[in-house]
Order: C-alpha cells, then structure tokens, then sequence
C-alpha cells in the first residue's frame, strides 16, 4: 500500500517520545505536529485540513479517552489513534467503540503505527470529501428559491411536471423552467442526482398525501 | 507470826527467788556477769536479813555478838557484788573509788574478826527487849566500838561510788538508768546510814537492820535486769525473725543466682587478686580446680576482645562507678559464647578503688534471638516493600515502558532514514545520542528498583529529604496519573540533610501515598489531591503527606499503626506498622492526624543534622 502523506498531530506530555515519533513519521513524508498538553494541540489544530491525531491515553491533566469525548462533542471529528503504556481490553474497546482508528501499546512497532497513520488519514481524507461536498451542497441548496425548493421536493418523489403543476396549481410550463433552473443551480444531470443530492443535505421529498 | 517476822521472811524470801532467777539467766548468759553479781548481792541480803532476824529474836549476849559479826560476811559479799555490778552493768564508775570501798569493806571485815564481840560493839553488857512493830524485839546494850566508823565510811564511800557512776552514765544520756539505779541507791544509803545512826548514836529504842533499806536497791537492780532480759528476748526474737528472713533471702538470691546462670566475682584492685564463683569459672570455661587470675581469663577470651576488655577493665577500676562489659568466651570444646558482664567499684576509706564486684552472664541465646529478630524485621520490611511495589505495577511498567518505547521509535526511524539515498547521517547522530539518553534512563529506573528491592541492611544516612520525595514521585508519576491523582509539592528549598535509610524512606513515602491515593478512591476524578509539604523546624525536618479523602476509620488514630489492622479488603495490614518502626530504626517518627476539613495527614518527622 503505497502511503499517501498527510498531516499527523502528536499529543503525549514526554517530549522525548515526541521527538521519536516525529522523526518516525516524517521518513513517511508526514506532517508532524507534537504537542505535551491538550490546550496547546486544540489551539494548533486545523479542522478544514485532513489530518490524525495520535493521542496518549495516561496524561497528567487529561484521561486521554475522556479528551475523545470533548474532541467529540465539540465537532472535532478527527481520527484518533490510542497509543497506551498499559491498556486494557476494556479500555481498548470502548475507545475503539467512541470511534478511534487503533489502540496500540507502547512500544510501539513503527509498521503498526504507520499503517495506523494512514488509515486514519484515508479515514481523513474521505470524511474531508464528505464534508466538502456536503457543504458544496447546502452552499447550492441556499441559492435556490422559495418556489424552487417546493419544486425541488416533488421532483424527487418521483413526479411528473404535470402532476407538480396540478399540486402546486400552477401551469405545467412553469413548471418545467423551475425544473431546468433547479437542475442547473444544483448541478445535477439527473433526476436520479437530484434525489442522491437532495438525500445528502437531508432535504426530504414533498409531503406525498396532499397529492394523493 | 508478826510484823517483824513477816517482812524479814518476806525480804529473805523475795532476795531468795530474785537471786535464784538471775543465778538461772547468768547460767545460760555466762558472759552477762551483772546477772550473778545481781544474784550475790540478793542472795547475801537474803543471808543478811536472816541474821537480823535471828538477831532480834536472840535472847543471849553470845549469839547475839556471834550473829553481829557473822553478819559483815554478808555485808562484805554485797558490797563487792555491788561495785561489780556498777561495774559491769552500768560500764561507769571511777576504778579507784571501787578499790576504796572494796578496800575499806574488806578492812572492816579484818577487823571485825579481831576484835571482840565485834566490829560494832567495844563491849555488849546485855540485852533488852523492846516492843517494834507490835512485837518483843531484843537490841544490845554496850559500847560502840571506834571502828564502826571504817564500816560507815564503806558504806559512805559506795553511796558516792554508785552517785558518781549515775551521774557519768546521766551524762551519756541513759538518764533513766541513772535515775533508777542512782536513786534506788542513793534511797538505800540514806536509809541505811540514818537508821545505823538513829539506832546506834541516838539511842533510840531500835534494831539495826539493813536488809529493808537495802531492799530498793536490790529491786532497782532487779528492775533494770529484768528490762535487759525482757530486751535481749525482744533482740532474741527479732534476730530469729530476721535469720530466717535472712536465710530465705540468702536462698532466694542463691535461687536467683542459679536458675539465672550468673556468675559472681570479686577482684581486690590493690593486690590484683580474684574470686569468683564456680558458676562464673563454669561459665568462662575453667577446668575444675583452677584458680582464676586476671591473666588467665583474659586469655580465656575471644583473641579480638582481649586488648579492648583489659583497656575497659583498667579503664573502669580508674573511673570508677559501674560499667558493663561485653565479651566472647571460647569455651574448651571450641564454642564461642558472648558474655555480660556488670561491675561496680567499691572505693576505700580514703576514695582508693579497693575492690570491684559483679556477675557476669551467657547472653549468646539472647543475642542470637535479638539477631534473628532482626533478621525478621528486615525480611519483613522487604516483603512489605515488594508487596508495595507490586501494587506499583503500572507505575513501573510505564516508567520502563516509555524509555523503550522511545527507543524503539527512534530507531526504526534511524533505519528507515538509513534506507534513504542519500541517508540523513546528521539525524541518525541526534537518534543515537536520543537513544543513548534513553538507554541510560531506562538503566536507572532498573537502579532505583534493584536498591527498593534489594534485600539488606539498614544503612543510616544523611539523605536530602526533597530528593527523597523528588525520586519517589518518579516512581509513582503514572500510577498516580492512571487513579487521577495529582501531586502538589511545597517542597522548603533549603532543609538541612536528615538521617535515615533511603531505601527505607522510599517505601515508607510510598507506602503513605498509596494509602492517600486509595483513601480517595471514592472521590471525584478531579477531586482526588495529594499535597506534600516540607518544613524544617530545630532539629527535625517533617514531611507531612496531606489528602482528602475518606479519612481515618473511626477510633483511635493509631490503631492504623497496629499490626494486622487495615481498611482494605486485601490488606495485611502491616504497611503502616513497619513504616513506623523503619522510622524509628533512625530515630524518626510517623504519626497520622485528621484534617479539619476532609481527608488526613501523615506526619514523617525525621532527625536533621541542623542543631538543635
């Protein structure tokens, strides 16, 4: 598997450990920023940028598993992987439950941590795509009218321009310029796209029993 | 019978047992020589008043001069008792006085016998008989002879005698005897001359008789005799009691002597000589026979203890006062036994050191239970400090863990920069003198675990107690982050060093914050502190370790301290009892208080090298 460099956060309160890891990572051709205290990571980190967090669970200030819940909790989703000088199954799994790409025991073996690493940027990379598109799409959503949403929302039920037309009670000429204006602003080819898209903003379709 | 007769009876009769009595104590008490002059004086005036007796009732001028000269024997024997019971009785009385009056008696009785009818009488020209007494007494009719007066002078001469012993034996502070036997005396020789002088001189119509104004003395002695026997019988039974009491101590301390093997000796300091008991040559070894000498025992000694017991020896014979010994013996059969030895110096008259006393004792059992005690209590302390480092797993496990995990990394990433073209040499370098740095730490964790494990013995130091502190945090750092305790230390920058053993210094703090983190146990995760705080105060430097926890259990504070007590459901309890006595090993102490609030501290105080 060919590793595709990305940008990795280190969070353990040993500099030392620090320094290794970084060296480590870097011959991968990462991105490496150490941090020793949680303050001084979340005022480093970039959440547009895919990256993965590399966290020690036992810090003097923070359990590193309760720091998961408030990087969650705040929105942060980036991938973590545990790194651990004594973890237990229990601890293991609920840290995997909550999300975490890998829990790994230090010492740690630099071909472990590494294909961690890029797991956990992959898992990165697409939630980054995810989101974009996600936003490229609300982005568009929010340019289309009142009328158009309306429209937008018979459409994918799955209904004809007529049919619209007689729901709406408007003409089915109308009808089909806001369809065409629709299909434009969102940049869908298809009624299918339309549908795909409408599913990912989690618009949902028109209300299906006034039409009956 | 009458009067006369009654009361001459009477006087013989009572002289009579009197003499009797104390005839019987001089026999049993042949030094008490009072005693038979006692009974010679009473007896002869028993003798005495027979003769006046038969005198009054004679009715020829023969008998009658016959009785009156016989009668000085008597006399003559009361006199010489008299001046020897004064003599022996009362230790009093001038030596030439005594021999006057012997003397001039004696004279008297001379006389008597050649003279004729008598010593009173120059010549007795009848007899007349007078009513006395509501009876007919006869008296003589003659001539007073001259020498009556040599008999009075005699008598006149023990009066004085006998006063001027009183009055010595008054001046020695017996007033009482002086009173007793001076005025029994001085009563009878005023009766006696004033009556001789009334009947004789004054030609009253009266006998001469002694015998009853001879009769206070006679008792007066009596008396005082029978008060010393009634003394020496008091003394007779009190010194029975007290031989028993002696003899049953004397065998209680032979007892105590045998069941407790010691040894007695004796050594005379001027003349270098010795005793000693046979349990003390039993107890060094002597052959049967052998005399024992300064010499001999100390070469009965271990070879390393003979120079330092003979310089103890002289130098305690020269300071005096007590002193103790301890010695290895090498018994005949090869055996080496340790003994104690006790002495005291027993000085002179003149602050010489005359003599020394003491015992000496095999204390080898004893010495080898104190021994093996101690072996206990260290294995003890090492166990304790093992299970204590057991519960530290986590701590100890990460404290190597991180080293290695450092290393590792770096050097998979030194192998991975060696892989490149053109390998990055210059960060290879900084990965091996990380890796070294790391190498070396990991050692020294292995350090600190090998001295915290190591079984030994008790080494007092002078220690930097914050160091102390400092390198058991290290210790504990992950342990106390995984049960989310954190430390505080106010650590005083400048403490004098304290004297203590590291290890045991370690085990004991680490023991004090274990117990701090599981008595928090049940707080909340950001509730759980441990403030160590170190002051230094005269001669002591205290470590007080202080929590917020669930606190003492209820009763006394120091039943924590007491073996086998604990709160925990796997404990031994013995963590905290052996802290304590490793504290005290090197005069430190460790005491638990409750908190006003919430929670406890633990005190360490430790012995500082500051003055005091």
């Amino acid at each position: 598997m060919k590793t595709v460099p990305g940008l990795v956060y280190l969070l353990d309160d040993e500099p030392s450990l620090l320094v290794a890891l970084t060296r480590l990572l870097q011959t991968e051709g990462h991105v490496v920023h150490g941090f020793t205290t949680p303050a001084a990571f979340l005022a480093a980190y970039q959440r547009d940028e895919p990256a993965c967090l590399v966290l020690d669970v036992a810090m003097p200030e923070i359990d590193g598993l309760e720091f998961q819940q408030i990087l969650r909790q705040a929105g942060l989703l980036v991938p973590i992987i545990f790194l651990t000088g004594h973890g237990s199954i229990p601890m293991s799994v609920r840290a995997i439950k909550a999300g975490a790409v890998d829990f790994l025991t230090k010492p740690v073996e630099a071909t472990d941590l590494l294909r961690s690493v890029d797991q956990a940027l992959q898992r990165a990379t697409a939630q980054g795509r995810i989101l974009r598109e996600a936003t490229e799409l609300t982005r568009r959503l929010a340019q289309l009218t009142p009328r158009e949403c309306e429209v937008l929302r018979h459409i994918i039920t799955g209904k004809l321009n007529k049919q619209i037309a007689a729901d709406l009670g408007t003409g089915e000429q109308t009808i089909k310029v806001h369809r065409g204006r629709v299909m434009e602003k969102m940049g869908a080819t298809s009624v299918a796209d339309l549908v795909r898209i409408a599913q990912k903003v989690g618009l949902g379709p028109a209300d299906v029993a006034a039409s009956v | 019978m009458n009067w006369v007769t009654i009361i001459w009876s009477g006087i013989a009769a009572m002289c009579l047992t009197l003499a009797t009595i104390h005839l019987l104590v001089w026999n049993k008490l042949r030094n008490h020589h009072a005693s038979l002059f006692f009974s010679c004086s009473a007896a002869a005036l028993a003798v005495v008043s027979f003769f006046e007796l038969a005198r009054m009732n004679t009715q020829s001028v023969e008998e009658l001069a016959w009785l009156g000269r016989w009668q000085h024997v008597p006399q003559w024997i009361i006199t010489l008792s008299i001046v020897g019971f004064v003599h022996t009785y009362l230790r009093a009385g001038r030596r030439w006085l005594a021999w006057l009056v012997i003397i001039t008696r004696s004279l008297a009785v001379v006389i008597n016998f050649i003279v004729t009818p008598n010593l009173t009488f120059k010549a007795i020209t009848g007899l007349r008989q007078i009513p006395w007494l509501g009876e007919q007494v006869t008296i003589p009719i003659g001539q007073l002879s001259p020498w009556l007066a040599l008999s009075q002078i005699s008598w006149l001469l023990l009066v004085f005698f006998i006063l001027d012993a009183a009055r010595a034996i008054w001046g020695q502070g017996e007033r009482r005897r002086a009173l007793v036997v001076g005025g029994g005396f001085a009563l009878t020789g005023a009766l006696t001359i004033g009556q001789m002088l009334t009947a004789l001189l004054g030609g009253a119509n009266l006998p001469t008789a002694i015998s009853p104004s001879f009769l206070p003395l006679i008792l007066a002695m009596s008396y005082e005799l029978s008060r010393d026997l009634i003394r020496v019988g008091q003394i007779n039974q009190e010194l029975r009691q007290s031989t028993a009491s002696l003899r049953e101590s004397e065998q209680r301390m032979a007892l105590a002597v045998e069941t407790a093997k010691l040894g007695l000796w004796v050594r005379d300091l001027p003349h270098g000589a010795m005793w000693a008991s046979e349990q003390w040559r039993a107890l060094l070894g002597y052959p049967v026979g052998t005399t024992p000498t300064l010499e001999n025992f100390i070469a009965r000694l271990h070879p390393d203890d003979r120079a330092p017991t003979k310089e103890a020896l002289m130098r305690a014979d020269r300071l005096g006062g007590t002193y103790e010994l301890k010695y290895r013996v090498l018994q005949p059969d090869g055996e080496t036994r340790l003994m104690a030895s006790r002495g005291r110096i027993e000085l002179g008259p003149n602050g010489q050191a005359e003599r020394a006393r003491g015992v000496t004792f095999d204390i080898t059992e004893q010495h080898l239970a104190d021994m093996e005690a101690q072996r206990h209590r260290t294995e003890l302390a090492h166990l304790s400090r093992v299970a204590t480092l057991g519960e530290l797993s986590g701590s100890l496990a990460h404290e190597l863990n991180q080293p290695l995990a450092i290393i590792l990394s770096n050097a998979q990433a030194a192998q991975r920069l060696l892989a490149q073209d053109p390998p990055d040499v210059a960060e290879v370098r900084a990965i091996l003198t990380d890796i070294v740095s790391e190498d070396r730490r990991a050692g020294q964790v292995i350090q600190r675990l090998r001295s915290l494990l190591k079984q030994g013995e008790s080494r007092v130091e002078l220690l930097d107690i914050n160091q102390v502190v400092n390198e058991v945090l290290r210790l504990t750092r992950s342990d106390l982050i995984d049960r989310n305790v954190s430390v505080r230390c106010q650590l005083a920058p400048t403490l004098p060093p304290v004297y203590g053993d590291a290890v045991h210094l370690q085990q004991v703090l680490l023991n004090v914050l274990l117990n701090a983190c599981d008595a928090m146990e049940k707080n909340a995760a950001r509730d759980r502190i441990i403030t160590i705080t170190s002051t230094g105060r005269d001669s002591e430097v205290r470590l007080l370790v202080h929590d917020v926890g669930c606190g003492l259990p209820p009763g006394e504070p120091e039943q924590i301290f007491k073996p086998f007590f604990t709160t925990k459901p796997n404990g031994l309890g013995l963590g905290l009892g052996i802290c304590r006595s490793m504290l005290q090993a090197c005069q430190g102490r460790l005491w638990a208080e409750s908190n006003a609030d919430r929670g406890t501290t633990l005190h360490i105080a430790l012995l500082s090298s500051a003055p005091a």
